[in-house]
């Protein structure tokens, strides 16, 4: 692919992004240059944001609600499209009398096309019903979307099967969404004079409190000092924010606002998480990692890491140990 | 002692207190990946912690799910990471990491190994 042809699906894909769409990819070539480079900052730049856009927290606090873009694929039991909702042909760039009667391999890449196929194959053999699996389309235009697919098998009453549908859900936004939300309040006023004829307004719901640039680098700064010394006690909060240079308030509901967790079950999480790898692969007494981790003792530290993965920290080393055996 | 191993995706090398990860030509890394490669590693290290020196001039992409895990799971037992780059697509991606992911131990990118160890001399 030359430069200038490279260049130009950068420039398709931002102007996607800038629509909002943020689940196309670039396909990445062998080269190591700056396009190169400028493709695979992009790409990781829109795995990011697409993470965000599910994210329930801050990030997306003051934006409308989301839309979703679903794409629908019917098959007969050889693999090729019966059926394709206008939605997908839109997505990927074709007219739908192009895809009908072909086989999904046209608009896959050439890894997933394996995947696919395997899939096709194991399915004659073994007709298990729904499954899910990871396959990455490509666009007209040659943009990538790496989808979730969700696949199911309908049958007809004889319990034979006739066809099989695959599922793609994707998140975007649309400003029809805000405009329902507009709508809302207003509705509501209308129904309670009705019914009431008193209460004419609601009553406005809690002004959520808004977090500035610098909240949000404290809060920022907090989680990285929780990582990085995941040993140390935290506890009392107001010390720990203090070293901040802010109160308990602003952290503790900066913090679940910014990540949508509280400031210690964060903490124990990434405790328990550090904790297992530690467990699972390395050889240190329990007693070490209970210290590594920040735990209050053995037993607090055992009852914990069962409560969350099942397996007291003896199980899983010892499972794992029989396992490499 | 066994001091190097390998895998699908990278060579794990121990040597003079450091550990050596050189990625192979032309690797993507996936969450499944990462996890291979992480664990790999531990088993290597065998509880004890170094600092490590990542050749991931050979690396073609990583993604998303596995840069996260690579910054939380990732850094276990590692005293500083030391990572060997060239321009301009694993720079870029090294960079890109440093800055989003915030890994919780000392990260810094190079592009010649001996500015690396002189990094990581810090951390024997």
């Amino acid at each position: 692919m030359t430069k200038k042809k490279r260049l130009k699906k950068l420039r398709n894909l931002l102007l996607e992004m800038g629509t909002g769409k943020f689940f196309y990819r670039l396909e990445r070539s062998g080269k190591n240059d700056n396009v190169e480079a400028l493709v695979s900052v992009i790409n990781m730049m829109a795995e990011e944001i697409e993470e965000v856009h599910v994210h329930q927290g801050y990030a997306n606090a003051n934006e409308t609600i989301k839309h979703i873009v679903v794409m629908h694929f019917m098959f007969d039991a050889k693999g090729k499209i019966l059926a394709v909702n206008p939605q997908a042909c839109n997505l990927l760039y074709y007219v739908d009398e192009d895809l009908i009667g072909q086989p999904l391999t046209l608009l896959l890449d050439e890894n997933t096309s394996k995947t696919w196929e395997y899939y096709l194959e194991c399915q004659q053999e073994d007709n298990s019903g729904e499954n899910a699996m990871q396959l990455t389309f490509k666009t007209k235009a040659g943009l990538l979307i790496p989808s979730a697919c969700y696949i199911s098998v309908i049958n007809n009453n004889k319990g034979h099967e006739v066809e099989k549908i695959l599922t793609v859900v994707k998140h975007s936004k649309k400003q029809v969404a805000l405009e329902d939300e507009l709508r809302e309040p207003a509705l509501k006023i209308y129904d309670s004079e009705g019914l009431e004829g008193e209460i004419a307004v609601e009553k406005p719901m809690r002004k959520k409190v808004r977090l500035t640039q610098d909240d949000i680098k404290m809060i920022e700064d907090a989680r990285s000092l929780m990582l990085n010394d995941l040993a140390r006690d935290f506890r009392p909060l107001k010390e720990f924010a203090l070293q901040l240079g802010t109160n308990t308030f602003k952290l503790k509901y900066g913090f679940k606002e910014l990540y949508g967790i509280s400031v210690y079950r964060y903490l124990r999480n990434e405790r328990l998480r550090k904790a297992k790898v530690l467990v699972q692969y390395g050889d240190n007494p329990f007693k070490s990692i209970v210290q590594l981790c920040g735990f209050k003792s053995e037993a607090h530290f055992s009852r914990t890491f069962k409560k969350e993965f099942g397996l007291t920290p003896t199980e899983l080393r010892n499972k794992t140990f029989l396992n490499k055996d | 002692m066994i001091d190097y191993t390998e895998n699908n995706y990278a060579t794990y090398k121990i040597a003079e207190g450091i550990l050596y990860i050189r990625y192979h030509i032309g690797v993507t890394i996936d969450l499944h990946a990462a996890v291979k490669i992480v664990e790999e590693r531990l088993s290597l290290q065998k509880g004890q912690a170094y600092p490590a020196l990542c050749d991931m001039r050979g690396v073609r992409e990583v993604k998303k799910a596995a840069r996260d895990y690579f910054a939380l799971e990732g850094s276990v037992l590692l005293k500083a990471v030391a990572f060997l780059v060239e321009p301009s697509v694993s720079e870029v991606i090294s960079k890109f990491y440093v800055l989003a992911n915030k890994p919780p131990i000392p990260t810094q990118a190079f592009q010649t190994p001996e500015e690396a160890e002189i990094f990581l001399a810090n951390y024997l």
